[in-house]
């Protein structure tokens, strides 16, 4: 599924910095491997990237950050539109509250989109030790059908 | 639903231990192992999987299971209130699968700070996790830690997170006054003036969405179309039907479920065999 950017510049930056260079959620395994993604990430950190509340903000908009993080987003949404087809192909679907629903794709990708193609957002859910991309995917699965269930 | 648990945890676990050869360190998988038969252990202490799940275990998952619990701290504190609540739910259920491999080996000790620090986090800032409030009761009423477990102090602390932020005027939620078949008057979600500011891109990107009732499979809400008109939106349901001031109204078919313009009056919706009333002010 082709899922449509976000419309305000400043949500984009904010996906990427939430999550993209969480390097709890690992996302060099999707894209670059972790060597390219550690590079990407002290070229950020030099530029104050990961400074405070706001300031990031700022860095965010400078031209070598901002190519760096505009990149990342393109492979960001392209992971979360690959992880709705495979949910949808696995039954990994769940409603959840307020109108949405959350797709769990391969490697513990995890889309939540309102209505049937509106973006609101997407992370990596990982398997705490790190033991196979197969077991990121069931404690994804797991805590999914958990939150649908009670 | 607690069936349906079940059986997934099952499932899970027995698709774990499968994974195991006879190449495998005790450590591969091994938290993973733990955590769902800790899991499970909740539900049916006896099920014959958990006890294969433990002795599969080698002394290296007890620092596997610290690491867990720091790596669920990390995700606690890492919650913004404008997330989404599936991420305070991932974090929630970081913390409290760490709590079960810990209290599977029979080490809760392993865990204790970072979970301590998790609750006091939650305790500080609640909002984000006011959303699971209801699951939070239903966790510690239908899949209870046991007695010794610090999940209990995480589940409490967020089953009271939704204490004191705005619900309706009587300090309740709408859906469960509808349950209760109490006096429930809804306001109009969107005004002219709104809607201008909608059109011109000044409204959050989210509809309002107001939870009426739900169940298995299905939920009634109280929301707006794309055009900014109020509708009762009903998602995944059987049979229903429903009147406003007594007459017969419709639904209409929609991609998302079924539609009725939410016009004001009194109400009456039933669904699941059940009729909700309630009131929509002009």
């Amino acid at each position: 599924m082709k899922l449509a950017p976000y419309p305000r510049v400043e949500l984009r930056w904010r996906k990427v910095h939430k999550h993209v260079f969480n390097p709890g959620e690992r996302w060099w395994e999707l894209h670059g491997g972790l060597e390219r993604w550690s590079l990407e990430w002290n070229e950020l950190r030099v530029h104050g990237f990961f400074n405070g509340d706001e300031p990031w903000l700022l860095a965010a908009g400078s031209p070598p950050v901002r190519e760096i993080v505009e990149r990342w987003h393109e492979l960001w949404l392209e992971a979360a539109g690959r992880a709705v087809d495979e949910a949808i192909a696995r039954r990994q679907v769940e409603p959840q509250a307020g109108g949405k629903r959350s797709y769990v794709g391969a490697k513990g990708v995890t889309v939540i989109l309102a209505g049937r193609d509106r973006l609101v957002t997407c992370y990596k859910v990982v398997d705490e030790a790190i033991h196979s991309d197969r077991a990121s995917e069931r404690t994804a699965v797991r805590r999914q059908q958990r939150r649908a269930s009670l | 639903m607690k069936i349906h648990e079940i059986d997934l945890l099952r499932s899970q676990l027995a698709e774990s231990l499968a994974e195991l050869s006879e190449d495998s360190a005790p450590e591969d998988g091994g938290l993973e192992r733990a955590t769902l038969a800790g899991l499970l252990a909740r539900l049916v202490p006896d099920d014959p999987l958990v006890a294969q799940a433990e002795a599969s275990l080698g002394d290296l998952v007890l620092g596997a299971i610290a690491r867990a619990a720091e790596h669920a701290l990390a995700l606690v504190e890492a919650v913004d209130e404008e997330d989404d609540p599936a991420l305070s739910w991932n974090a929630l259920c970081a913390v409290d699968e760490a709590c079960a491999a810990s209290w599977l080996v029979a080490r809760p000790a392993l865990v204790e700070e970072a979970v301590e620090e998790a609750t006091a986090t939650v305790r500080a800032f609640p909002e984000p996790f006011a959303p699971h409030a209801e699951a939070a009761s239903a966790v510690l009423r239908e899949r209870p830690p046991r007695a010794g477990d610090p999940a209990w102090g995480l589940w409490a602390a967020v089953e009271l997170s939704a204490v004191g932020l705005p619900l309706d005027q009587e300090g309740a939620s709408f859906e469960t006054r509808i349950a209760l078949d109490l006096d429930v008057r809804l306001p109009r979600l969107v005004q002219e003036g709104l809607r201008l500011a909608a059109h011109a891109g000044g409204l959050p990107d989210e509809a309002p969405w107001i939870c009426l009732a739900r169940g298995e499979g299905w939920e009634l809400a109280h929301t707006v179309d794309p055009s900014g008109r109020d509708i009762l939106l009903l998602t995944g349901a059987g049979e229903s039907s429903l009147r406003c001031d007594g007459e017969p109204r419709t639904w209409t078919e929609d991609p998302e479920g079924r539609i009725c313009a939410a016009t004001p009056g009194a109400w009456e919706i039933a669904v699941d065999g059940k009729v909700r009333r309630f009131r929509i002010e002009a």
